[in-house]
């Protein structure tokens, strides 16, 4: 029994990255119906500043909101440099830029900080919480900042006009210009939430996989993993789905003999593939249906 | 003040390399309604998008003595022209409440937006009861109802309307419209409205002009062109 609570709440923080990771990619879809190949690359090297700026000798909490400040100016500006200019580009010329951007972002934190495995450290501590070994008070501090992310965000678009112009730029562009909402710095806007909810992700996992520049490979697919399961249309669905994946790993990791640490990324791809054949538009997606 | 609210001089619009519109030449009337009545494909939405910015266009346009020219379609609702779109624009994940806040983009003031939202609701009952349902899950003649009150939210000078009787019910169209006059009549809103209906809009109308393959081939009051033979014949039915 402790196991499984063990591995539920090593799950849910895990997977409260993955809801970030997912929820960041659905949102920039949303904004130009691009996946975001280099969205683990821009949490990584938000992940790398923060570093350097606790080097400095900053303490933790002013790096981490520096940090996500910076992250959300670096979305904007490439938001506005090299995706605006690609605005009515195919799609292919979108994919080839996010490829270019995973492998600039990669090797320059390879070259600024070399790839040598780095530790970066929790504000949380990571003795166990509460003396036993259910929860590490690391684990716990992640649901917590995920948590407090996610409702920061949810009124944000719930109660707010900027979260609303933003909604509405995301369901009908065009109609959303007829009332004047300024649809161009909404998609840029998007592009620095996503960019600084990546660093959050970064920021919180890195104590856990260790800062190096391919430490997002892995959760990135998670993510992928859970903004399909939850859906792409669907940023409430890309959390749960985030969720989700994170709890499935961890309890087939430790329950299934044969899936154990080696074949867990697997499930990830496995779910992904599984619903996308069961259903296409993910749990909580909407269903597109296009006049012909 | 000038009665002409907007005025276009050799209004030309294009999809791509192809030109649709082959310089028109046409005025609105402060505080009046003008319609443009024409068959299907005959451009009269295509005017609408040059106007609002939706589409390239060449020619001169001065709204409110000021010259538009590559606007941006945000900018010009900015400027007071709200476009109610053809196929209405409902943003229909969201409720008709969100829809009509949308509509208030343009505006500072949130204490007079509540009292528009309320104003809107006097206008159209019916929305007031769908306030927190999902603008797509309503019907054809609600939705139409919704486009026009989320273009009143932003206070316009000038409406766009886009076949406003367009996929409704006789009945429905009839109460569309009454609502449009009293808008006309007692508030002072200056529309440009584009129709198949021509009986509808020649009623509403005071100015009418007439729209063939992206051409004005006829214009005046709207009792003129009601009257001109061909009209009847080609739009009226009798």
């Amino acid at each position: 029994m402790e196991l499984l609570l063990h591995q539920v709440f090593a799950g849910l923080s895990t997977g409260g990255i993955y809801a970030c990771m997912a929820l960041s990619i659905v949102m920039i879809y949303q904004a130009i119906d691009q996946l975001n190949f280099a969205q683990g690359e821009m949490a990584m090297f938000s992940t790398f500043v923060a570093w350097q700026i606790l080097q400095w000798g900053l303490p933790y909490w002013p790096t981490f909101f520096l940090t996500i400040a910076l992250s959300f100016l670096g979305g904007i500006v490439i938001e506005r440099v090299v995706f605006k200019p690609l605005k009515n580009a195919p799609a292919l010329s979108h994919v080839v830029i996010f490829i270019a951007i995973f492998a600039i972002l990669n090797s320059c934190a390879g070259f600024v900080w070399d790839f040598t495995i780095k530790s970066f450290p929790s504000p949380f501590g990571t003795q166990p919480l509460f003396g036993n070994g259910i929860i590490s008070s690391h684990d716990a501090g992640m649901i917590g900042v995920t948590t407090v992310l996610l409702l920061l965000l949810y009124v944000f678009f719930r109660f707010t006009r900027v979260g609303l112009a933003m909604r509405a730029t995301a369901e009908n562009p065009e109609s959303a210009r007829l009332v004047g909402v300024r649809v161009g710095w909404m998609i840029a806007l998007g592009w620095g939430m996503a960019a600084a909810i990546g660093a959050v992700a970064g920021m919180m996992i890195a104590p856990v996989v260790f800062l190096e520049p391919n430490m997002m490979l892995s959760i990135l697919l998670y993510g992928f993993a859970g903004a399909v399961v939850g859906g792409l249309t669907s940023p409430f669905g890309a959390v749960v789905g985030g969720f989700s994946v994170g709890v499935i790993e961890n309890l087939a990791g430790t329950f299934i003999p044969i899936v154990g640490r080696e074949l867990k990324l697997t499930i990830a791809l496995t779910l992904i593939v599984a619903v996308l054949t069961v259903r296409p538009s993910g749990l909580f997606g909407r269903v597109l249906v296009t006049r012909v | 003040m000038s009665n002409i609210l907007l005025s276009a001089r050799n209004l030309c619009a294009f999809y791509g390399a192809t030109r649709v519109l082959h310089g028109l030449d046409f005025d609105i009337e402060r505080g009046g309604v003008t319609a443009f009545l024409g068959a299907n494909g005959a451009g009269k939405t295509s005017t609408l998008r040059a106007l609002s910015g939706m589409i390239e266009m060449t020619g001169d346009v001065s709204f409110a003595g000021q010259r538009l020219r590559g606007s941006s379609t945000e900018k010009l609702a900015w400027l007071g022209i709200a476009h109610v779109p053809e196929g209405r624009g409902t943003f229909s994940r969201m409720t008709t409440e969100e829809n009509l806040q949308l509509g208030a983009m343009t505006r500072g003031n949130r204490a007079n937006i509540s009292a528009d939202i309320s104003r809107v609701y006097g206008y159209f009952p019916k929305l007031r009861e769908r306030a927190r349902q999902q603008a797509g899950t309503m019907s054809g003649g609600e939705q139409q109802m919704l486009a026009i009150g989320r273009a009143l939210m932003m206070r316009p000078r000038l409406m766009l309307l886009d076949e406003p009787s367009f996929g409704l019910a006789p009945i429905i169209v009839e109460e569309v419209y009454a609502i449009l006059r009293k808008l006309n009549e007692d508030d002072g809103v200056s529309m440009l409205l584009v129709e198949q209906n021509a009986t509808a809009a020649l009623a509403l109308a005071h100015h009418a002009y007439l729209i063939e393959t992206g051409e004005i081939v006829l214009g005046g009051t709207a009792q003129e062109i009601g009257r001109d033979e061909n009209v009847r014949r080609a739009y009226l039915g009798y």
